[in-house]
């Protein structure tokens, strides 16, 4: 009986599988090549430039400052705001006004002011209660410090790898954006400044003064001259109780304007982001900008009230969680940005992104620092008012707890010696203990400021045990890695590279998202094609995967999709073996290798008027009954001049070889659908959960998968003949290489004779091994000259490279190479020392005899590695070069032979 | 020669004997029963003047010193962290350093050491002035006044 069981729970354990492998495809439909996640990437850093965060760059590609400040800079008056901040997320909806929160709704509330949606570039065409217009709004809010924090951690993270996989042009973009990130923070801190002033400047005039505050502190006893610095409809029955403290109407201020003052508004969105309205897909399709801020600016506000209240009455002022959000992104910028990466903008100032980062992290900790218990402190109310103002704890104003990590974060960006008294010791253990003990959110600040101020790999097993599982159960568990690579060398955090993978891989190329259940079903919501895919139904690294937020609908940054992908791409750089291309730069100095050419099926090489066919290989398997043509779409071939397209938007194409260009290149750019409902983030199937979760009516696929995809083409017949040779140390070898792809159908030979004793040596190969001399103060000379016979375009035979090279076995480990290049009439000197090419850092005599007749000697002298000598004037003949310094033995020499 | 070696040992007791009776004290008045009491001190301008500053939820602390090198600091009707039951009993670890002139506080979670030079203690209060390190590198302005 018991074996029948067995047999039978085997049977149904096959049935599944097959079912799985036959009918949705489940083993393979996880299959994410690195391709897969990097083209993702680069699909969510389009969409992130495109809708969610406006930049000040015109044009032409030239940057401005991103903050537009007045020409009378004590106006206060700015023409970016809002630009460089990213929103949180697009959310979907019939009706922008939803967007307005308090300015719209109830009609006879005192903050109700429908003209606060009128400015904007399509203004008069944005909110609307009729039905049908199917308008979503932008999100700014208390999450936009994170969202920066992450933002200017992508970039930083993004222009490492880009210099890494040499892509210098893309990366100075990169760092231009950074900049532009970076100076939106100090637009936030300027406009907090002028905030604080223009309150301290209304209550001086009159405005908006009264005693209402004397209902929350009864003790407040009324004067004439004295108003509380926000009035009671600001701060009634809210968490702003503080900003009912007696000010005095004689208050002078002069708002700090360097952007360095650690004093910051959250965001300063406007209208005017409108502009990323994009009306190609409903999805897209922004016309109002929600934000508090946005709400506040008058015009297009038309009731009369204090900007600067009513930015406290919605607490879009600093607190200690956007601190630390921005710390991230700070962190990431002083590993990864060189202290001389620079940004010039249009006005040709120059500026130096990891500097303007480490201003602003030292500002903002040491005013929290300096202030009384790491309290917030509204500027200058200890002056102007009857005691000293500081944002509640409700507030986020208080960083008691948090300081001394943030302190240690802040010695990390500056190499500074912050330390903590007794107060901020003690209560960072208490700190500890909450996140130890409790699954309180205090936990994730723990988490965030350990991960950034110490190496904790090196931390004792019970912190690092606290940080292992407390990052899982908040969702943090990118930090581990963030920690590993801001400290290199010691113990590592331990990380579960195929949990990072499964997540890389899960999350839909659209972007995440979330859908309600019931969506569309009274037909006049946009069309929103959204996966509700787990784990990437919120903003992953803020709310986690267990608390994904269901209340509205939704299209979110991907920002922790793109810290996540560089973040993994750095912390496991064998991954870096495919290249690390941005689309939209089609040049690759590496030309050898192009983003996806394995997946554009067809030959590498063409011979002149001969033709090839070219086709896609989908980056994500195909499941029956679904075929390469019907999930592909978009397709898009094109190519360099030479090669002629049968077809541009077919999945395959004739190409034909017409003109003479090497290399020349091949391009398709396509869209593939995939079903990626079915799975949860570490690949298995979540039917049941998710059905339960999702209900089947609002699921729908990944809408689409982008991919920009090149491949090299070689004009056979047109083949450019290069090889390098190179000497190891007094080894007694001489390995000459090709430079040329190693084509099929190519063969290499190789014809090398010894100067000094006339032996001629036959080769074949792409790249060959000379046995030369190997004794002390051995030199010599060799002539060396490849032939590619080439098989595949007949008629172009014999193409030939020849060089000279000479030894020389020194002592010390340098050497001398002279690579003439006869063409140009030059030659070119290169120092080796043990096979390395040998930094110069100054001066060295140099002096070239002819040794086969008279001649004067001429003396030169040697400025760096590689230099070219003209060498035009010389005769035919055989001529030693001699280069000198006292580090070496002797001086290095060689010999070459000019024979035009 | 015997002379000599008679003063030497006079010497060496009486630094034996100096030490061995100030590492006692120390010891015992640190030790002998919980410390209820704190008042923080601070020098923020540097200028010598310290402040009384008002430090709610730490200033009724039970701090109790264990010869085991054991810190216990109990939280009493003033909680730190309300609402975690876990908090209410932090350990630490306290070490004497440098003939008993400075005292060292680690916790259980935290390797890094906060040091104190004592300035004087007795029977019912001690003076602790917060320093960077034992070499008196950095002196944060804060003293501590502790009270049974």
């Amino acid at each position: 009986m018991k074996s029948l069981n067995t047999l039978w729970n085997s049977a149904r354990l096959l049935i599944a599988v097959l079912f799985c492998v036959v009918v949705i495809g489940c083993i393979n439909a996880q299959n994410c090549s690195v391709d897969a996640i990097t083209a993702k990437y680069w699909q969510y850093r389009q969409n992130l430039n495109k809708h969610f965060v406006l930049n000040d760059i015109d044009s032409s590609g030239c940057i401005g400052d991103g903050i537009g400040l007045s020409s009378t800079p004590e106006d206060c008056t700015f023409s970016k705001s809002g630009y460089g901040l990213p929103a949180t997320s697009i959310i979907i909806s019939y009706d922008g006004g939803s967007g307005m929160f308090d300015r719209n709704g109830d009609t006879s509330s005192v903050w109700y002011d429908a003209g606060c949606a009128e400015a904007g570039p399509d203004s008069g065409t944005h909110h609307s209660s009729i039905p049908n217009r199917k308008f979503n709004h932008l999100e700014y809010g208390s999450e936009t410090p994170h969202q920066m924090g992450y933002y200017w951690g992508t970039l930083a993270t993004e222009y490492a790898l880009l210099t890494q996989n040499h892509q210098y042009e893309a990366a100075q973009k990169t760092l231009d954006e950074l900049f532009l990130g970076l100076q939106a923070y100090r637009r936030l801190d300027m406009q907090a400044n002028c905030q604080v002033k223009k309150r301290y400047d209304e209550i001086k005039a009159g405005f908006e003064v009264g005693n209402e505050c004397i209902s929350t502190y009864p003790w407040n006893i009324f004067e004439p001259e004295r108003s509380c610095l926000c009035i009671g409809k600001y701060v009634a029955g809210t968490n702003h109780p503080t900003f009912s403290t007696p000010c005095s109407a004689g208050c002078s201020y002069t708002a700090d304007l360097s952007g360095y003052s650690g004093f910051f508004l959250r965001e300063d969105a406007v209208q005017e982001q409108e502009l990323l309205h994009d009306p190609t897909e409903e999805r897209w399709n922004i016309d109002l900008v929600s934000s508090a801020f946005a709400m506040s600016v008058a015009p297009p506000c038309t009731t009369s009230f204090s900007q600067p209240c009513y930015l406290v009455k919605w607490q879009n002022f600093m607190s200690q969680d956007g601190v630390i959000g921005l710390m991230i992104g700070l962190t990431l910028i002083k590993k990864f940005i060189p202290a001389s990466a620079m940004v010039t903008t249009c006005d040709s100032t120059v500026y130096y992104p990891l500097e303007m980062a480490i201003d602003i992290s030292s500002a903002i900790v040491d005013r929290v620092d300096r202030a009384y218990r790491n309290w917030i402190l509204w500027p200058e109310s200890g002056n102007c008012c009857e005691r000293k103002v500081y944002l509640t704890e409700s507030e986020g104003g208080s960083m008691k707890f948090t300081i001394h990590g943030l302190k240690k974060a802040a010695n990390y960006m500056d190499g500074g010696s912050r330390h903590s008294n007794s107060d901020e010791y003690l209560h960072w253990q208490y700190l500890t203990a909450q996140a130890g003990f409790s699954e309180s959110d205090n936990g994730k600040f723990w988490l965030r400021l350990m991960a950034l101020g110490w190496d904790v790999g090196d931390k004792g097993s019970v912190v690092q045990n606290i940080f292992k599982n407390k990052s899982e159960i908040h969702g943090t568990e990118i930090l581990g890695m963030i920690n590993n690579i801001l400290y290199p060398g010691g113990g590592d955090v331990k990380v579960d590279r195929d949990f990072f993978e499964a997540m890389l891989c899960s999350a839909p190329c659209s972007g995440p998202c979330v859908k309600q259940p019931n969506y569309g079903t009274n037909g006049v919501l946009p069309e929103f094609p959204c996966s509700n895919t787990p784990d990437w139904r919120g903003q992953r690294w803020e709310s986690g995967s267990v608390n994904p937020e269901l209340v509205k609908n939704r299209l979110y940054n991907g920002l922790d999709y793109m810290l996540l992908y560089n973040i993994y791409m750095l912390h496991f750089p064998v991954q870096q073996a495919a290249p690390y291309q941005n689309p939209d730069y089609a040049t690759h100095p590496n030309a050898n290798s192009f983003f996806g050419d394995d997946h554009i099926l067809g030959s590498s090489t063409l011979c002149k008027g001969s033709t090839g066919y070219y086709e896609i290989d989908p980056v994500y398997d195909v499941i029956a009954p679904s075929t390469t043509a019907t999930v592909l779409t978009d397709i898009k071939w094109s190519s360099t001049s030479s090669l002629l397209l049968e077809s541009e938007q077919m999945v395959g194409t004739d190409v034909t070889m017409e003109g003479d260009d090497n290399p020349s290149y091949l391009e398709v750019s396509f869209t593939q659908q995939r079903d990626i409902n079915l799975f949860n983030s570490n690949g298995t199937p979540v039917i049941a959960n998710y059905v339960e979760q999702i209900p089947p009516q609002s699921q729908t696929p990944d809408i689409g998968c982008h991919f920009t995809f090149r491949k090299q083409i070689t004009n056979a017949s047109e083949l450019n003949v290069n090889f390098s040779v190179r000497y190891s140390e007094c080894s007694g070898t001489v390995y000459a290489v090709t430079d040329n792809l190693e084509l099929e159908g190519l063969e290499y030979n190789w014809n090398v004779v010894n100067m000094e004793t006339n032996a001629v040596t036959f080769y074949q190969g792409p790249q060959i091994s000379i046995p030369v001399s190997s004794a002390s103060g051995a030199s010599g000379t060799l002539f060396i000259q490849l032939t590619i016979e080439n098989e595949l375009c007949p008629d172009e035979d014999g193409i030939t490279q020849f060089n000279i090279f000479s030894w020389d076995c020194n002592a010390y480990g340098y050497k001398l190479a002279i690579q003439p290049n006869p063409a140009d009439n030059e030659i070119a000197i290169t120092i080796t020392k043990d096979g390395e090419i040998e930094n110069i850092n100054e001066e060295k005599g140099l002096i070239i005899n002819r040794t086969n007749g008279n001649m004067s000697p001429i003396v030169s002298t040697l400025y760096t590695n590689g230099q070219s000598i003209n060498v035009s004037n010389l005769p035919n003949g055989t001529y030693s070069i001699e280069v000198l310094d006292e580090k070496y033995e002797k001086p290095l020499s060689a010999t070459f032979i000019i024979n035009r | 020669m015997k002379q000599v070696v008679q003063y030497s040992s006079i010497v060496l007791i009486a630094i034996l004997g100096s030490a061995f009776t100030h590492t006692t004290g120390v010891l015992e008045l640190l030790t002998q029963s919980p410390w209820t009491n704190l008042q923080v001190w601070e020098d923020n301008a540097g200028t010598g003047v310290y402040t009384q500053t008002p430090y709610d939820c730490i200033e009724d602390n039970n701090w109790v010193f264990l010869q085991s090198g054991a810190l216990m600091i109990l939280e009493d009707s003033l909680r730190c962290v309300p609402d975690l039951p876990q908090a209410d009993s932090m350990n630490y670890f306290w070490e004497l350093r440098l003939n008993d002139d400075f005292l060292s506080l680690t916790s259980e979670y935290d390797e890094e050491e906060m040091i104190y030079e004592i300035i004087s203690i007795g029977q019912d209060s001690m003076v602790l002035l917060k320093v960077e390190d034992q070499y008196q590198q950095y002196i944060i302005h804060e003293k501590l006044v502790f009270t049974r």
